[in-house]
């Protein structure tokens, strides 16, 4: 190989090493995933420590933990168009959600830790099957599009 | 030529560094991964993780999707019919069952009650080259707009668009001109203006593709979504 090759080369590796540095180093951006659109009783948002109030309008934002009441129930609209809504005595965690707006690709994971959920899924979903995954504490749920119910029953754990 | 080799090394480590920090965080595997869920991590070593129990629910139009179930430990499970269900106990394999459908309402009546309404697109046509709506949709915008207004805080989205008659030019700023126009309805029946987004697509999204400079009545229109 000559020099003016192995000059390149090396430029062109530079260059892409400082691009993919770059975009690890960029700081992770909690952008908003989703909206409350019902809240009913107590509920309220878990984010970086504080709880913060979740009344109807409040944004629901990657790694936020949503938690209703013994009297409590939420509705959340995300930005996929996917609906998510939690009864009494839940606790939602909201773990990943990319969503391109154009293309419709991206991801969406959420843990829901107790309680229940019910799910609409949207066009994360209908762009790529299985894109939108539910996690409870003994299972994983893959969403091929579709609407259903999720419970964790502290009483069935023997 | 070898002060060209010092910063390549450097960039090198530091992507090492970076990958290594990436991959000491806790992630969630779906694919894969033979034990995705972490264990006991709500409760103590020796009790099980609590059981789960899901059900697939038809949609309103009545077409079934597909939810596939995986276990720790154990096979997946496709749910693909109405009130089709799974439950796990305990981690292991999930069983699948058919679920009554009164209970649903008894047992999820308050979670699916709190749902948010489903997110809905309207169509509002106009007048050739105009930013006036069309007689049929001027019956309709009140229904269209009392719908919207009664949504929890509504986002909307409103997108104008035009026949193949005439330059990109005219008709970017003539869909423009139409979306502007609804907002303005909109903010008039009450609707904050900071909820509402506003573009035009110009002649680029016919809803019936037709040859330049064809005027077809269908794609003379203004797209409302919200959620």
């Amino acid at each position: 190989m000559n020099k003016a090759l192995l000059f390149q080369r090396d430029i062109l590796l530079l260059g892409a090493l400082a691009l993919v540095s770059a975009l690890i180093a960029m700081p992770v951006h909690a952008a908003e995933a989703g909206r409350v659109k019902v809240s009913k009783g107590t509920v309220y948002i878990e984010r970086g420590g504080k709880q913060l109030p979740a009344p109807v309008g409040a944004a629901v934002e990657v790694r936020d933990t949503v938690v209703t009441g013994v009297d409590g129930s939420v509705g959340i609209t995300f930005h996929d168009n996917s609906l998510l809504s939690a009864g009494p005595n839940s606790e939602l965690v909201v773990e990943k959600f990319v969503f391109d707006s154009t293309t419709h690709a991206g991801e969406f994971d959420t843990h829901l830790k107790k309680g229940t959920l019910a799910v609409v899924s949207g066009k994360i979903v209908k762009q790529s099957p299985e894109a939108m995954r539910v996690r409870t504490p003994a299972a994983i749920m893959g969403v091929r599009g579709t609407e259903f119910v999720i419970k964790v029953d502290e009483s069935a754990a023997k | 030529m070898t002060r060209f080799h010092l910063p390549v090394f450097l960039a090198v480590a530091m992507l090492i560094g970076a990958c290594a920090q990436s991959t000491s965080r806790e992630q969630l595997s779906w694919e894969g991964s033979p034990q995705p869920i972490e264990p006991g991590a709500l409760h103590p070593a020796a009790a099980p993780p609590p059981g789960s129990l899901i059900v697939l629910l038809p949609k309103p139009n009545g077409s079934i999707g597909g939810v596939v179930v995986r276990s720790e430990g154990g096979r997946d499970v496709l749910l693909n019919t109405a009130y089709a269900a799974a439950r796990t106990e305990g981690g292991g394999q999930a069983k699948a069952f058919t679920y009554d459908r009164a209970a649903v309402k008894e047992d999820f009546g308050a979670t699916l009650a709190a749902l948010p309404g489903r997110p809905a697109t309207f169509l509002l046509y106009f007048l050739e080259g105009k930013d006036q709506l069309t007689h049929d949709s001027e019956g309709e915008v009140a229904r269209i707009f009392a719908e919207i207004a009664n949504r929890p805080d509504p986002e909307i989205s409103v997108i104008g668009h035009t026949d193949a008659v005439g330059t990109m030019n005219y008709n970017d700023h003539l869909s423009v001109q139409r979306a502007e126009r609804v907002r303005d309805d909109l903010i008039q029946r009450g609707i904050p203006a900071d909820r509402i987004e506003v573009s035009g697509r110009g002649k680029r999204e016919p809803l019936v593709p037709t040859a330049e400079g064809v005027s077809e009545p269908k794609n003379r229109r203004v797209e409302i979504s919200v959620r």
